[in-house]
């Protein structure tokens, strides 16, 4: 029997008038309006709320078109700027960082291809055709700025009239977002825009009674109004996807933040809700009746049709490029035409894509020769000496040369935060400590319920769904301490609830400061004089109950699988020590809508105490230590998990809930926090260094003047994933995220799976936000946070209105206009062999697209120990960028 | 006619994609007038594209799901029409098969 398949329903049944007095298209389907909004979206990368601000690669949306055409594509749609000028990488030849052989190697490690070609003839001379794309980069112009061109229906009208249409239906709609995403339990619709905007006497500026009246009969269905508003433009199908992308990429924070309503934020987040549908509707539909209002009131012509697609990115320099080359190998104008065809071959986004891989290889090569012992020194030494912050310890304590110690007064595992990079050589430098880098949440994928929380907050990265609920219970005999510790909650709550409802709105905080300026004017400038140190975190009454009980917990079966995952993927199944420290971190700042950026992403953008609480509270159970033993893992009676905090603004670290550590382990605790303190100094008086205003670091947090706390990631440029023995001693000057991993003791690469899959992707994430900010403060990144005001808890804009701002504040990569962050793409380093990694990345989707769409680079081991580079498509080369037979063939490669 | 008198015919759809495109087909599907599907994260498998491994230990996002929906056949064309551009630009299937239901109510 065959299935009916008839054609689409009918248009809805209402036609939908045309203000703009052209051409109407018919209303599309309401389901093939939706899949094309969600692909449009994809210029808008999910903005999460200033509560839980999750770093993520804006560009993420156009992965699948690779790094050279992906940045092509948001240059147009987002006009930033996404790639590096030529001349950086020419001053840093000039500056002696990069060498033509590491030029020569990128190009062929990022085009193998090109490689294979024949020599070209030259003057001459026969030239390696590596070799003029190489004279390309160094002598070639670079492309004058092209005009933007237009993105949706307004903007053409405004191309064709001169006008600011566009521009005022955005001031619009960000003011209605703002004011109507202004308090938990929002909810943003179309119809409630509707509602209330078209009472607004502003309005009439704008739009006329004739679209008004078209406005008031659209269908209250957002996805049929946007229907009915893409057809009121003009827009028919083939269009309608490039039409939408423009709308979208007009307001790509209220986009992105729709986003994260409608993909990412759990069902009982009390967020104020926005859908993309909801915004797009009434974006697009007041785009149509300001554009038809703006043709009658003109007397002028509707809009002539949409473009289809983006703009192609057309070579017009390859000429010029060739000439240049030739020119520079001695060559005349005849001999263009052979190194144009080479040159033919690299287009300009691939040229500028090389350029960066230059810059990026000269780096790694570096790196991986001084973890070789074969280079001494700094293994990611600051590129702009003068500004970017060293962290770098005082090689005379640090660890260098260090081996394991056979007899650890305690491990202490680190979040793979490049913060911890520091503080980890230090204390390794400063007693019998081993360290640890793993993901700071310990693997263990709960939400929390501290006491007197209302709701509980997910404390894993963003890629993980919650699996459990755990909430604190207080201990034997803590009860009225733990009463106390809720209503002195309940009074701090209420307190912060005042100050957020003052805060509520776009232009409230000027309204705040006319009506109370003058109360708290003396106050805060008392605060900015004598900063108040931030007080360490407030020991709790309680400690995580790991049994269920209220809705929360986990059976006993599965706290021990869960024991058990943690120690494999942490590489901790033997030789404990008698103290085993589970280090969060957590960033304590005042004023900084940014802050939670700060605090641990692998927690979901919150700090990093709760996810080391559980986490000690389960190895620390007898009855999961005994459930463990039965998985081949003894946790001796002499070891105790103890949870800790490192305070990233002053590499303090504070350890949890001792309270709960047996007698027989107390008499370890003060040389261990002696030498914690010890070596969080250390590291922070060489941090201060690289902060702008000097000073010491403890009273930064305190501030609710300092606009730059602490560098955050700033400088992040790899991971590391191997033995701790490959970096130990090495200065990677807080740059790197390091990952312990042991190869051997792990055959099936199971727990090398789970690295590359989730680590390794959130540090492609949080490297690329860094780049883009970095390269386009103001498009990609949010500007200057000096001029921030928040819209409730969602974000914030730049001044009293606009669109919300994506990326990092500019004081996050830069000084003033002096960048300082680095823009390089992420290096994952894995101590492996690269047949295992190329298998994992082969049942890999997401692996084959950062690497094959050349996101992220990535070396590993080959048969003879050397590193070896995998090249985009699977292939592998040596550090100079020469194929090296693929592990399958058993050619036996050296 | 259904072999089956006691049951109404409907199409069955399923659709293979990235965890990423989920809510974008889940709204399809609402778009289009379905009651309901069923959501099965992690899936495996080989097709077109290579290898796809199934669950992985701390990314949700990144592993493929199935999802099934079933609907009068009348939605079918408008949701197969609506995802086809997103199955031209990203991984992923849809099978379209004839089912049988005992509680029509629940599907119209």
């Amino acid at each position: 029997m065959s299935i009916d398949l008839r054609t689409p329903p009918p248009a809805p049944s209402r036609a939908v008038p045309s203000p703009a007095d052209g051409r109407p298209a018919a209303p599309a389907s309401p389901a093939a309006v939706v899949a094309d909004l969600r692909q449009a979206a994809e210029v808008a990368a999910p903005l999460w709320p200033l509560t839980s601000f999750v770093a993520v690669n804006p560009l993420g949306g156009l992965e699948r078109l690779g790094f050279a055409r992906a940045t092509a594509e948001a240059r147009h749609w987002t006009r930033g700027r996404t790639q590096l000028p030529l001349g950086e990488l020419r001053a840093a030849v000039a500056a002696g960082r990069v060498g033509t052989a590491d030029i020569d190697a990128a190009v062929r490690l990022a085009r193998p291809d090109l490689a294979r070609l024949a020599p070209v003839a030259v003057a001459g001379r026969w030239v390696d055709p590596v070799g003029i794309v190489r004279r390309d980069l160094l002598v070639g112009p670079e492309p004058a700025s092209a005009p933007h061109l237009p993105r949706t229906a307004g903007e053409r009208w405004d191309a064709l009239r001169g006008s600011d249409v566009a521009d005022r239906v955005d001031a619009v709609v960000t003011a209605w977002a703002a004011r109507t995403c202004a308090h938990d339990g929002d909810v943003a619709s179309f119809a409630d825009w509707r509602r209330t905007a078209l009472r607004r006497r502003s309005l009439t500026a704008l739009v006329d009674d004739e679209a008004r009246t078209w406005l008031v009969e659209l269908p209250v269905a957002p996805v049929e109004a946007l229907a009915g508003a893409l057809a009121a433009l003009g827009v028919d199908g083939a269009g309608r996807r490039h039409e939408l992308r423009g709308q979208v990429a007009r307001l790509r924070g209220w986009a992105g933040y729709a986003r994260w309503c409608d993909e990412w934020a759990a069902a009982d987040d009390p967020s104020p809700r926005l859908s993309l549908v909801e915004l797009v509707a009434v974006r697009a539909a007041l785009e149509a009746a300001a554009v038809a209002t703006d043709a009658r009131r003109a007397g002028a012509s509707p809009l002539p049709p949409a473009p289809q697609g983006a703009p192609t990115s057309v070579d017009q320099l390859l000429g010029e490029r060739a000439a240049a080359v030739a020119r520079d190998l001695g060559g005349d104008a005849g001999d263009g035409a052979a190194v144009g065809d080479v040159l033919a071959r690299v287009g300009l986004d691939e040229r500028a894509d090389l350029a960066l891989t230059a810059l990026e290889r000269a780096a790694g090569a570096h790196l991986l020769a001084v973890l070789d012992g074969t280079r001494s020194g700094p293994a990611l030494p600051p590129v702009l000496p003068d500004t970017l912050p060293t962290r770098a310890v005082d090689p005379s304590t640090s660890g260098a040369g260090r081996g394991r110690p056979t007899e650890p007064l305690a491990q202490v595992a680190c979040c793979i935060d490049v913060r911890s990079e520091p503080l980890r050589r230090q204390l390794e430098g400063t007693g019998p400590y081993e360290t640890i880098g793993f993901a700071g949440f310990f693997g263990v994928a709960v939400a929390v319920r501290e006491l007197g929380w209302p709701a509980a907050e997910a404390r894993c990265p963003v890629l993980v769904r919650p699996a459990h609920e755990l909430a604190v219970a207080p201990r034997a005999g803590e009860e009225v301490a733990a009463g106390r510790h809720v209503r002195r909650l309940g009074r701090a709550g209420a307190a912060d609830h005042a100050l957020e409802e003052a805060h509520h709105g776009a232009a409230s905080p000027f309204a705040l400061a006319e009506a109370a300026g003058w109360l708290a004017g003396p106050r805060a400038a008392l605060r900015t004089l004598l900063p108040r140190r931030r007080r360490p975190v407030a020991e709790e009454p309680g400690r995580f109950r790991l049994d269920p009980a209220d809705g929360a917990g986990m059976d006993l079966d599965e706290q021990v699988a869960t024991a058990a995952a943690v120690l494999s993927t942490m590489g901790l199944t033997d030789g404990f020590a008698p103290l085993v420290v589970l280090c969060g971190h957590a960033s304590r700042s005042r004023n900084n809508p940014h802050a939670s950026g700060l605090d641990c992403g692998a927690c979901g953008g919150a700090s990093g105490a709760d996810s080391a609480r559980v986490a000690a509270a389960l190895l620390d159970d007898p009855d999961v230590r005994r459930g463990l033993v039965a998985r081949g893992i003894t946790i001796p009676d002499g070891t105790w998990f103890v949870p800790a905090v490192h305070d990233t603004v002053t590499d303090e670290v504070q350890l949890l809930d001792l309270v709960d550590v047996p007698a027989s382990h107390r008499q370890l605790l003060p040389r261990l926090q002696g030498d914690l303190a010890a070596a969080g100094a250390a590291v922070a008086a060489g941090r201060a260094e690289g902060l702008p205003g000097g000073g010491a670091v403890a009273a930064r947090g305190g501030d609710p003047a300092q606009v730059r706390p602490e560098w955050g990631l700033a400088g992040c440029s790899t991971i590391v994933v191997g033995p701790r023995s490959l970096t130990a001693g090495v200065d990677l000057g807080g740059r790197a995220f390091l990952h312990s991993y042991e190869a051997g003791s792990d055959p099936e690469g199971a727990v090398l799976e789970t690295i590359l899959t989730a680590p390794v992707v959130v540090a492609h994430w949080i490297t690329s936000q860094y780049l883009f900010s970095a390269l386009d403060p103001e498009a990609l990144g949010a500007g200057d946070k000096l001029l921030h005001n928040p819209v409730g808890a969602i974000g914030v804009v730049t001044g009293a209105a606009g669109d919300l701002r994506v990326g990092l504040p500019r004081q996050s990569t830069a000084i003033g206009d002096r960048r300082v962050h680095e823009p390089l793409r992420l290096l994952v380093v894995v101590d492996a062999p690269r047949d295992r990694v190329e298998a994992i990345v082969a049942r890999n989707e997401v692996l084959r697209t950062l690497l094959d769409g050349s996101w992220v680079h990535l070396v590993a081991r080959g048969a003879s120990g050397a590193w070896r580079w995998r090249t985009p498509g699977g292939g592998w080369a040596d550090l100079d960028g020469i194929p090296v037979a693929a592990p399958a063939t058993g050619h036996g490669e050296a | 006619m259904s072999p089956w008198p006691s049951l109404t015919p409907m199409a069955r759809i399923e659709v293979v994609v990235d965890g990423a495109h989920v809510p974008t087909v889940k709204e399809v599907l609402a778009a289009a007038g379905a009651r309901g599907w069923t959501l099965l994260p992690g899936v495996s498998g080989l097709g077109h594209h290579g290898e796809r491994t199934g669950r992985l230990l701390f990314n949700d996002h990144d592993t493929l799901s199935l999802l099934i929906s079933v609907v009068p056949s009348e939605q079918v064309e408008p949701i197969v029409a609506a995802l086809r551009g997103l199955l031209d630009d990203h991984h992923g299937v849809v099978f379209v098969s004839e089912t049988h239901v005992s509680r029509e109510d629940h599907f119209r």
